[in-house]
């Protein structure tokens, strides 16, 4: 299996982050314990990850990235999201945007945003979703009318991750009627667009807020891509997405597998380690095997992205198993803590918590299961 | 599966064995459904699927090997599997016993056996399980005694023996001393004396499981494979490589349900429209496939590990376990995605449901894997 051959350069680079890990990153997920990160911490952190290749690590080094392969970067992400899942998503989330100015930018948006959202002076975020516009994104109501030099945008967008800290806003907005009048565009805070925290279950130290756009006035040149084509592009670009936001779920199972081993080899029950009773060893091994066959399809994912070609239907494998396992996982490791499970003295209920919201961004489970039905039936069963 | 790296001739030798399935092989598993393949067809077929690498496929290029790696034998039998499990179960048999006669015996072993095996002229078995020994091999009770001119009397009953009452030769496991190290291997010809009868199961009795019998056995000194007193550290071993092939035979049978369960959701039509556009159907279908994948992806990656020489119980032990217990529930999925033909003996499904059912108990049950894995991860056993 190609995915699981790793360079030597890139076995040096996966030690160094787990001890910049251990050292940086640990510390933190005790002191922002689901509240916000103050905006300055953020953009601190973001800028020590981006130096071992988080930030559009895929990125060629002419752009300004690492030149790594989406196996690499999703093998980093992991990493991250085992210490401190939210702060993972808020990366993944950055990285994803700068990518897509390194990737598909004009050279005035690359001139614009590039060094600074690579430096982590800007944070992004890309904003989709609104109050009536869940699963179907071809319903965007939020409109672009062109003006005389520009575009104004309004409308509003909600549950829209990294949008309380974000500096900048990829926006998909209806320019025409119909799945081919959805454009995309970057907007800047100062320009008119306020945002909004929503509290949340678990995860608030990764900010999901609601984004308001008043008559945001934005120059010509801010349009990313082609006009209507902006849903086209936004489906592609959840392909990749998935296996990103699958990777923060494998990250947390493999979490809580960890716990749940140490737990069982320390806790003492009728004078033996309670990991050596029977039930406990199958609900261990049940935890790593799923784990196992999450970061598989996972990196499967990320290898049919790394050869360019299609795969929805794999990545929506990866994206629906990794996210609803981990759930399951994080509930066995409760299990094994007994009531120390639930106590917030140990970090396992947490995990719980913060898996458990996974299942819903980029494509809930069940439409990951309508992608990969469709694929293969070739018959469409959405409405 | 483009994960995995394959040469052109690679590739072809696939092509080749495709065709090969199509025309020889699916007739075959139409006419012997549930009743043994008679031995004389048997020979036939084996020295048939020997030209493609089947058997032995594995052993060097001097021992009449095709020098395969592991992982290219596990994409050759997927192929047979899926197309009749049965079959595939009785050639890997033969296989890995030729493959232990390359790799453990001597010269004499090699030159009386092996070209006789791999050309499908004989027939192996290997002779472990008796009627109190099961899961525990350590305890075997057929005895090996040492004659006075330095040969052997075998003396036992073994039982459950796959490709027993077709076999003409035998490799046992027998006690030769006490405890766990008192256990060596032996080459046993049918024409030594050894007996066998059929035991008939729910499905699958294309591939025989048959009790071996043992009364007063002479054999040369020279039958002797392996050190003396070596036997059940060397089955142990050879075990981790024998439970990937059982994890292919179970994604054989599950690809195959599945192929079945998409083809009729996509005739099949209910309130005016194909089944396969229903939602509950397409969650079936996509369950489905992403068990199948996941199984593939850890037996796939357990042949990875086997092929780099690396121990690997716990993983082999995980892809064991997954995919022989997904295939159940896939098929039994196929089966309700069908109605009432899914029960019907006119359609495949009801017959890879109880194919499937029989393969989470020959070597090592679901629950000794999990028991392996859970060792794996806490360094404690539960035995």
């Amino acid at each position: 299996m190609e995915f699981l051959t790793l360079t030597d350069e890139e076995r040096l680079l996966l030690d160094n982050v787990d001890r910049f890990i251990d050292d940086r990153i640990k510390p933190l997920r005790e002191q922002y314990n689901n509240v916000p990160i103050p905006k300055p911490v953020c953009h601190q952190i973001l800028a020590e990850l981006a130096e071992f290749g988080y930030i559009a690590g895929t990125a060629p080094e002419e752009l300004g990235g690492y030149g790594l392969s989406n196996v690499m970067q999703g093998m980093l992400l992991e990493r991250l999201s085992r210490a401190f899942p939210g702060l993972a998503g808020m990366t993944f989330i950055h990285s994803a945007m700068t990518n897509r100015i390194a990737m598909a930018g004009s050279e005035a948006q690359q001139d614009a945003y590039l060094k600074k959202m690579l430096s982590c002076e800007m944070i992004g975020c890309g904003a989709i979703t609104e109050p009536a516009v869940g699963s179907n994104t071809a319903d965007v109501t939020t409109t672009a009318k062109r003006t005389d030099d520009g575009w104004e945008i309004s409308g509003e967008k909600v549950w829209i991750s990294n949008g309380n800290v974000a500096d900048i806003a990829n926006v998909v907005a209806r320019t025409g009627p119909g799945k081919n009048g959805l454009s995309r565009f970057m907007v800047e805070r100062s320009e008119g667009f306020t945002s909004k925290d929503i509290p949340k279950m678990a995860m608030n130290e990764w900010s999901t807020a609601s984004l308001h756009f008043d008559n945001a006035k934005i120059p010509a040149w801010r349009q990313v891509g082609d006009e209507g084509k902006g849903l086209a592009i936004t489906l592609i670009g959840f392909q990749t997405a998935r296996v990103y936001v699958a990777m923060l779920s494998v990250g947390i199972a493999q979490a809580c597998l960890d716990l749940a081993i140490k737990y069982a080899q320390e806790r003492e029950q009728w004078g033996k380690p309670i990991g050596q009773h029977q039930m406990i060893q199958e609900m261990l091994a049940d935890m790593a095997t799923m784990t196992d066959a999450a970061r598989l399809l996972t990196l499967r994912g990320l290898h049919l992205v790394d050869r360019g070609e299609r795969c929805d239907v794999q990545t929506s494998m990866a994206k629906g198993y990794a996210t609803e396992i981990a759930i399951k996982v994080a509930s066995k490791a409760i299990q094994i803590h007994g009531a120390c499970g639930i106590s917030q003295e140990f970090p396992v209920e947490r995990y719980f918590r913060e898996a458990r919201i996974l299942t819903i961004p980029d494509g809930t489970t069940q439409i990951q299961k309508l992608i990969i039905g469709r694929g293969l039936t070739g018959l469409r069963a959405f409405n | 599966m483009s994960y995995i790296k394959i040469t052109e001739e690679q590739q072809l030798l696939l092509s080749n064995v495709d065709r090969f399935i199509e025309a020889r092989i699916k007739p075959l598993w139409r006419e012997y459904n549930n009743v043994p393949m008679p031995k004389p067809l048997t020979h036939e077929i084996l020295g048939e699927l020997a030209q493609f690498g089947f058997i032995g496929g594995s052993a060097p290029e001097e021992f009449g090997g095709f020098d395969l790696s592991h992982t290219m034998m596990g994409l050759l039998y997927e192929r047979l599997a899926k197309a009749f499990s049965g079959l595939a179960g009785l050639t890997f048999i033969t296989s890995s016993s030729a493959t232990r006669i390359a790799n453990d015996g001597t010269d004499t072993h090699r030159d009386a056996y092996l070209k006789k095996l791999m050309s499908g002229e004989m027939i192996a078995c290997a002779a472990i399980t008796e009627p109190d020994v099961g899961s525990s091999p350590a305890n075997i009770k057929t005895t090996a005694q040492r004659t006075d001119d330095g040969n052997w009397i075998i003396n036992g009953e073994k039982t459950w023996i796959s490709n027993g009452n077709i076999s003409d030769v035998c490799t046992a496991i027998v006690r030769t001393g006490k405890g766990k190290g008192g256990l060596s291997r032996f080459i046993i010809e049918r024409a030594d004396g050894y007996t066998t009868q059929d035991i008939p199961k729910m499905a699958m009795n294309e591939w025989p499981t048959s009790s071996v019998n043992f009364n007063d056995v002479k054999i040369p000194a020279w039958r002797q494979i392996g050190d003396e007193g070596a036997g059940l550290s060397s089955t142990l071993i050879a075990f981790q490589t024998a439970r990937c092939y059982v994890a292919t035979l179970s994604l054989g049978i599950a690809q195959a349900a599945l192929d079945c369960a998409i083809s009729y959701a996509q005739e099949r039509e209910q309130w005016g429209k194909r089944i396969g556009q229903h939602q509950m159907i397409q969650e079936m279908l996509a369950d489905m496939a992403t068990m199948v994948d996941a199984a593939r992806l850890l037996t796939f990656r357990g042949y990875h590990l086997v092929d780099q020489g690396v121990r690997c119980d716990t993983q082999t032990s995980m892809a064991k376990a997954y995919a022989t217990e997904m295939a159940v529930k896939v098929a039994s999925m196929a089966i309700q995605i069908h109605g009432a033909y899914g029960i019907s003996t006119e359609y495949p499904v009801e017959r890879f449901y109880r194919e499937a059912r029989i393969l989470p108990i020959p070597d090592g049950t679901t629950q000794i894997q999990k028991l392996i894995i859970g060792r794996g991860l806490t360094g404690l056993p539960a035995f």
